[in-house]
């Protein structure tokens, strides 16, 4: 049996951030022992035709939950879906919600990557993201992981934040650095629609950051991380050699993946399908189809997704030209045999490069 | 019978009541139902109720006490001076109509000009009386001064309120004479408008002159170089609707169709008479329509080439005055070279085009047609700037010239004159015809009242101004091409003619405007404006520097997926320009500036 990237979503948080669309609700214990039994069913019901290559545990915030449920669930899905040993098994942690005990607690029963929602080393920068924490809060969650040994594990940060500086994001990079995690997500603040942040931007409270100054921050933190040893491996993501975040690159290489709890998505070629959020969860409803990626389709997600990532895609029978010879031209692509992958000013701009493919070959 | 026919036509400034008057007199002899809802009956298209103007000429035949009485309505707008010249050859006499609280304005004067040339009786009529602004004897004082019209036996009337609308029917039959002609002479019968039916072919409009027109006649166009003959199949009168009768006769105002399918085969102007019986002399006739103003017309988004055609040519069918041939240009495709007779007119075509034939169509900046002489003598008409010569070929460039005719209140004069001034008019004559009004005639340049001539004078005069051209003549003038160009590429339809004094600037505030337009892409993008190879102004549009999905993981795909279809739509209705995107608006910028400028 092909093993499978499997995903578990934990809708729960302690508050919403202000740029946050992710599905989550806010942290009651009434919802939570329905949310797990429900959990539970589909753990067991799914594992029954499919078993588990990477174990990944995102939200929401998975360790909002107390700690014996939050063990429970995850030593059920690795028996479940028979996780190989060894294999990677991540969870996301908020660093409000993880102490001593619940970070032994994981150890124990195998967990062997974190990712941290750090953001920022600012505390005006992680107020006006509507984190629940303080810079000094994220630094002793940091300063806890080094002092248990537990060495692989990810800080996400975000730039472009109104009001930050390219020193601030300086700053923020280099603390980080000093964790010395194995891996660091760098994401431009997106203002997505329903969030806080975009109410607040359509009532004027404050401005994007400027293009230039966006694109900089970008190109800073690939200078100050490549030098510091990470592979730029895809266009938010750093790594040291080897320690890629396993589960995500499923994504990026268009392989299937399950995604388990509510509204979590999974792709079982050739149908991509959405749970339904908590209340339909709980009470079983059925999935529903997002899209069903046909040749078109695949082919345009090959290119897609390919472009984000360092792999980039090979253009055996695709024809490209001449915008293909345009962007090399322009700096904006590099090409390597049969493979192209974008470059640094590339990356930049990926979105129109991504359309300008997808034009040239399928719409 | 001859005795108890009248033909006249309606004459007017734009909005001075001529189609309410129209309808008074339609009702009043029970042509249409009194009260009938749809105000300005003779008006039958959407657009010229909207822009409430009358543009397709529409004869209707009245039976009133015994008498036949042929109303031809006139369209109002100065585009169609040249259709009020040839329904006016159709008729014996002209309702003047003046609003009573206006006076006599620009097309006023034009049309009865028109009217005196073609020895009509003219009968003038104030109208609006019942509006407490209406100063009638200022009026007739203006009609006598300007015009050299008696008005002792003018009609006071209100058209919205009915008032005076029988003694206006009076005065037709008492005042404007009958018809001559000889009925049992050969056939000599005036083509003044057509339509195209897609049953019976063209139906041609016709004044007799002499002769009887009867269904199964052999008939054929007069001055033809070859010979088409017709079977007339259908006589008719409009009443207003198409009523098949026995035969038209001299005099008589009336309808035939031939099985005619092409609309070039019955021009208007021509004369038709009887192929077995032919007469001597034709009608005479009116210079036909020559169309003063063209553009490019490009089909846009969804539309295709084929459709344009083809609603040009039904267009075509019913405007004689509209031309147009294929062309092709590297900025924009396969599209039509049009002519039209002034800017109204291809407002007009434009819009019809969009909305009664639902094509989407991008339109290049309008052009007059140029003279350009070549040093080596060879003189070349050219209306389309992208089409010039480059300019070391050019000896000398000759533009057209109007003899423009302004009316305005005293108080406006320096306004207007200076507007004037700016689009190099030259004055002819100042005249005071009463205390507070005063005609300007100058002489300027077509390409100078193309744009927004019209609406700088109504702001200029608070609304008061009107105004009227006839074309002159050519003049050489220093006139260059200014060619636009992208990253290097010239973009054929961005190129305009201008007096070389006035390039600079308008190169200038095109570029600008290019910037705007011209969305950032991956490239830089430079714009360049320059006459020959000397650019004189230039602009840069800074590459796209982010434009980046920061996150996607398995639970974005299918939605950002889609997210980045939608963003880039927009994409797909750029033309390119070399390696550089253009939207189709940019096309529109030469208008835009114009309009700023």
């Amino acid at each position: 049996m092909e093993r499978i990237a499997v995903y578990i979503h934990i809708p729960f948080c302690l508050s919403k951030c202000a740029y946050c669309d992710f599905y989550s609700v806010k942290f009651e214990e009434s919802k939570v022992r329905s949310f797990y039994k429900a959990l539970i069913r589909e753990i067991e019901n799914l594992s029954k035709k499919l078993k588990a290559k990477t174990l990944y545990l995102g939200g929401g915030t998975p360790t909002v939950l107390p700690t014996p449920l939050l063990k429970d669930i995850i030593i059920k899905a690795k028996e479940n879906f028979q996780l190989p040993k060894g294999a990677e098994l991540c969870v996301e942690a908020n660093p409000e919600t993880l102490d001593e005990e619940k970070l032994e607690t994981l150890v124990e029963i195998g967990v062997n990557r974190l990712s941290i929602g750090v953001q920022s080393f600012n505390d005006e920068l992680l107020r006006f993201l509507g984190r629940v924490h303080t810079a000094d809060r994220a630094r002793m969650t940091l300063r806890m992981l080094k002092k248990h040994g537990f060495n692989d594990f990810n800080i996400d940060l975000i730039f472009a934040i109104p009001g930050q500086s390219l020193n601030d994001w300086r700053d923020t990079l280099k603390e980080a650095l000093d964790y010395q995690p194995t891996h660091i997500s760098c994401y431009s603040l997106t203002i997505e629609p329903g969030t806080m942040l975009w109410k607040d931007l359509a009532k004027g409270k404050f401005s994007l950051m400027d293009e230039e100054t966006e694109a900089q921050m970008f190109e800073e933190a690939h200078h100050i991380l490549t030098t510091a040893g990470y592979i730029h491996y895809e266009i938010s993501n750093y790594a040291l050699p080897g320690y890629e975040c396993g589960h995500n690159l499923c994504y990026w290489r268009g392989e299937p993946y399950l995604g388990i709890g509510p509204a979590a998505v999974s792709y079982i070629p050739p149908v991509r399908y959405q749970n339904p959020r908590l209340t339909n969860y709980i009470r079983n409803k059925t999935p529903k189809i997002l899209e069903t990626v046909d040749e078109k389709e695949k082919l345009k997600e090959r290119i897609w997704l390919g472009l984000r990532f360092k792999e980039g895609i090979s253009i055996e029978g695709l024809d490209l030209s001449p915008t293909l010879e345009e962007f090399i031209e322009a700096g904006l692509v590099e090409k390597e045999g049969d493979r192209i992958r974008l470059t640094l000013k590339g990356m930049l701009v990926f979105n129109t490069i991504a359309y300008e493919f997808w034009k040239k070959i399928v719409l | 019978m001859l005795e108890r026919i009248r033909n006249f036509a309606l004459i007017a400034h734009i909005d001075h009541g001529k189609s309410t008057l129209a309808d008074r007199i339609l009702e009043l002899t029970g042509v249409i139902p009194p009260g009938t809802k749809v105000e300005q009956v003779l008006d039958d298209m959407e657009l010229e109720r909207e822009h409430g103007v009358t543009i397709k000429l529409t004869p209707v035949r009245i039976n009133y006490k015994g008498y036949i009485l042929n109303l031809i309505d006139t369209p109002g707008h100065v585009d169609f001076s040249y259709e009020v010249s040839r329904s006016l050859a159709a008729c014996e006499g002209a309702l003047l109509i003046v609003d009573a609280t206006q006076g006599v304005e620009a097309q006023t004067v034009a049309h009865t000009n028109v009217a005196l040339n073609h020895n009509l009786e003219i009968i003038p009529i104030l109208n609006k009386i019942d509006l407490p602004q209406a100063d009638p004897e200022r009026v007739k004082n203006e009609i006598e001064e300007m015009l050299a019209i008696d008005t002792s036996d003018a009609i006071l009337c209100s058209a919205k309120e009915g008032w005076g609308v029988e003694e206006v029917l009076e005065a037709i039959i008492e005042r404007i004479p009958p018809p001559k002609g000889e009925p049992e002479a050969p056939l000599r019968a005036l083509i003044f408008d057509s339509h195209f039916d897609p049953y019976l072919g063209v139906i041609v409009y016709v004044r007799l002159f002499d002769g009887r027109l009867r269904k199964g006649m052999k008939i054929k166009m007069m001055g033809r170089e070859e010979d088409e003959i017709f079977e007339v199949t259908q006589v008719g009168v409009f009443v207003p609707k198409m009523k098949e009768i026995e035969e038209l006769q001299a005099g008589e105002v009336g309808y035939f169709a031939a099985g005619i399918r092409n609309v070039r085969s019955a021009q208007t102007g021509d004369t038709v008479t009887e192929a077995e019986r032919p007469a001597k002399e034709p009608v005479p006739g009116f210079r036909p329509a020559k169309p003063m103003v063209f553009c490019g017309l490009y089909p846009a988004e969804g539309t295709n080439y084929e459709d344009l055609r083809e609603a040009l040519e039904k267009l075509r069918l019913n405007d004689a005055a509209l031309t147009f041939q294929e062309e092709s240009s590297p900025a924009l495709g396969i599209g039509f070279h049009c002519g039209f007779l002034g800017l109204f007119h291809m407002q007009i075509i434009q819009e019809r085009l969009e909305r009664e034939f639902n094509l989407h169509i991008v339109a290049t900046a309008p052009s007059v047609k140029y003279r350009v002489k070549l040093t080596q003598g060879e003189v070349l008409e050219i209306d389309n700037p992208a089409k010039f010569p480059p300019p070391q070929m050019i000896e000398s460039i000759e533009e057209p010239f109007v003899e423009t005719t302004i009316i305005v209140p005293s108080d406006f004069i320096g306004g207007i004159m200076e507007l004037c001034k700016e689009r190099r008019g030259e004055l002819i004559s100042m005249d005071f015809p009463t205390a507070k009004r005063v005609i300007l005639r100058y002489e300027m340049p077509l390409s100078e009242i193309m744009y927004d001539f019209f609406d700088q004078l109504k702001s200029r005069s608070k609304g008061f101004a009107s105004f009227d051209y006839d074309f002159k003549g050519y003049k050489p003038e220093d006139l260059v091409k200014v060619d636009i160009l992208l990253n290097g590429v010239a973009v054929d339809a961005l190129s305009f003619i201008a007096h070389r004094e006035k390039a600079y600037r308008k190169a200038r505030l095109l570029v600008d405007k290019l910037k705007e337009e011209i969305p950032r892409q991956l490239f830089e993008v430079r714009i360049q404006a320059a006459i020959g190879s000397k650019v004189i102004a230039s602009q840069s549009i800074k590459p796209l520097r982010k434009d980046v999905l920061a996150k996607c993981y398995g639970g974005d795909v299918t939605r950002k997926k889609k997210l980045l279809e939608k963003q880039k739509e927009g994409k797909k209705r750029l033309k390119m320009v070399g390696k550089v995107e253009v939207p189709q608006e940019a096309f529109l910028s030469l208008l835009r500036i114009e309009k700023k400028d």
